[in-house]
């Protein structure tokens, strides 16, 4: 029954959600034409975190998981994105090849992944994230090493923020419709109680493999944009720490599980690492150190 | 390889894995009694590395003491990061309080990292080795090294004594193996658990001595450090403390190993893919039987 009436509901709140989203898509088209190139690049940061936390969402949210691998797809991507440009690729088919390579390696990933719960699956997705940083610094042959790789500086800044509001829409209009979907309901189900939703016919192992593709690929796609964007890719930056864990801050400051939640918590926490890192640079990582204290305190209290 | 080297070679693997071990210990006297996956551990540890560093270079004579007032002071830190952070979270399930506590410890270690950063301005902090190099045939052995090599061995024997011996230690033993059981006969579970956390971190404070003793730390050093330590505690399952001792040793001797032929930065790669091989084929730890998800 729940699913029925998600289902009846879906088409016109969808077309309101996508008529909105391109209305607005369209308005930010035109910001770089009329406030020039700041307001681009820091629209372009804004999309950036927006496309990671509405992607971190499927799994830290709809499945609940504390997930700290997200940076991990996002490195991967960078990094092909850098390769396949390196070899003279047009941006959008360098950005469908970093996609299209995410897949096979999150979907690889996904089978030892999933048989770990709780705080272990959070360390070894850490872990991983932390492996990959060190094969890309120890393959200095493809990856250029600990120097990185430096792209020639990109011809068409427009195009590169044009397709980053196209892949935002994308991204978000993927999540709500993934939350509205049986496997957004599965995913749910599945946090609330997993034998439960195992007793009840659910396929626990499939649904939680396809959320950890569906979130890694938009991943991808920013960490390619980034990219492009940066024309500069090195393993410190492209697996750092901060690409996982500020869409994780972004999805649990509101709502996590909602598609409004990582949106809304993106714009904010965006918007204030702008403003604030600009004014205290040195103090970036306790920012986030006293936000991911307070908001463990609170999860505490809650269950 | 000539066996003069290998033993070399196994020496200082030794004494990486003795650091591992004692890092893994104090994580798993958490992991044991509280089910607390502690992510801030290493940035204690390397702020202890530059803080005795600092007293050392201000006070040299007093070596001695400050090497017991390090640890100590960070006993009471840890004691109090505890009360403010993490008590009020503590629920009579571990369970529900390991995904709350990652995050807040998580937010402690930046915090930290951070701090050590800002303090000493992102430098590397070492030690000179103050004792002569004890030669013994072909086989050298710088003294610093056997002075942490004999402490390491001492501390790991106080820490069993203390566990089987003492009253603290046996209610921490009870709380760790039957906590409703020890809670009935009135073991109280936030003494204990501040107890336990304390000397834990007051253990990282040792082991960032003797890393600075030995290597040289940096900052950034802390997180990788407990990551491997935490994935040799949940390989190791919970309720048991040689566990851990043995796989940090086995660890750093695998990785000064691997490092000869491979490169130190092939053997970290290599180390970090082989726990996380572990801990995916066996999450409940490789030697738990019974299969319990955690």
């Amino acid at each position: 029954m729940l699913i029925s009436e998600a289902t009846g509901r879906q088409p016109k709140q969808f077309g309101l959600l996508l008529i909105s989203l391109s209305v607005s898509a369209v308005l930010l088209l035109l910001v770089p034409n009329l406030w020039g190139d700041y307001a681009r690049i820091l629209l372009f940061t804004i999309l950036l975190s927006v496309i990671m936390a509405v992607s971190y969402d499927v799994v830290g949210g709809l499945l609940g998981y504390l997930y700290l691998g997200h940076g991990l797809f996002f490195g991967l991507g960078a990094y092909i994105t850098a390769l396949a440009l390196k070899h003279g690729q047009p941006l959008p088919v360098a950005l469908l090849l970093a996609a299209c390579s995410t897949l096979p390696v999150a979907a690889t990933l996904s089978f030892p992944l999933f048989r770990l719960h709780g705080a272990v699956f959070a360390l070894a997705t850490l872990g991983l994230l932390l492996l990959g940083g060190q094969l890309a610094s120890n393959l200095p042959d493809v990856t250029g090493g600990a120097a990185g790789l430096s792209l020639p500086p990109n011809p068409y800044p427009l195009l590169n923020y044009s397709l980053a509001l196209l892949i935002t829409l994308a991204a978000v209009s993927t999540h709500w419709l993934l939350c509205e979907s049986t496997l957004g309901l599965q995913l749910s189900s599945i946090q609330e109680s997993e034998d439960m939703a195992e007793s009840i016919g659910i396929n626990s192992g499939r649904a939680k493999r396809l959320a950890l593709i569906i979130s890694a690929v938009p991943a991808a796609m920013a960490g390619g944009l980034y990219a492009r964007e940066i024309s500069f890719v090195i393993p410190a930056e492209a697996f750092g720490l901060e690409n996982s864990l500020a869409p994780l801050l972004m999805c649990l400051l509101f709502k996590p599980g909602t598609t409004w939640g990582p949106l809304l918590g993106a714009l904010v926490l965006s918007t204030a690492q702008e403003f604030i890192w600009t004014t205290f640079p040195s103090f970036r990582l306790s920012l986030y150190g006293i936000l991911f204290v307070f908001i463990g305190m609170q999860r505490a209290k809650r269950s | 390889m000539d066996i003069s080297t290998f033993i070399q070679l196994l020496l200082s693997g030794l004494l990486l894995g003795g650091i591992y071990a004692m890092v893994a210990v104090g994580l798993a006297l958490c992991f044991g009694v509280l089910g607390l996956l502690n992510l801030a551990h290493g940035a204690f540890l390397v702020l202890a590395g530059f803080v005795f560093q600092a007293v050392y270079s201000l006070w040299p004579t007093g070596a001695l003491a400050s090497f017991i007032m390090v640890p100590v002071f960070f006993a009471g830190l840890g004691w109090l990061a505890f009360r403010c952070l993490l008590q009020s979270s503590l629920k009579r399930s571990t369970q529900s309080f390991l995904v709350p506590a990652l995050l807040i410890t998580l937010g402690l270690a930046f915090i930290l990292e951070e701090l050590t950063s800002v303090l000493w301005d992102r430098s590397m902090a070492g030690i000179v080795s103050q004792f002569g190099t004890i030669r013994w045939g072909p086989i050298y052995l710088p003294g610093n090294r056997l002075v942490v090599l004999i402490l390491m061995l001492a501390i790991s024997l106080g820490l069993q004594q203390w566990l089987s011996r003492t009253d603290s230690g046996r209610r921490l033993r009870a709380l760790s193996q039957e906590p409703t059981g020890a809670a009935l006969v009135g073991v109280s579970l936030t003494q204990v658990t501040g107890i336990a956390f304390a000397l834990a971190t007051a253990l990282a404070a040792v082991a960032g001595l003797f890393y600075v003793t030995l290597f040289t730390v940096s900052p950034h050093l802390g997180l990788p450090l407990t990551l491997k330590a935490l994935f040799i505690v949940v390989i190791s399952g919970s309720g048991s403390l040689t566990r851990p001792l043995a796989g940090g040793l086995a660890l750093g001797t695998l990785e000064t190993m691997l490092a000869t032929p491979f490169g130190a930065n092939w053997a970290n790669v290599l180390s970090i893919g082989l726990l996380l091989a572990c801990l995916c084929w066996r999450p409940q730890g490789l030697f738990v039987g019974k299969k319990n998800t955690c």
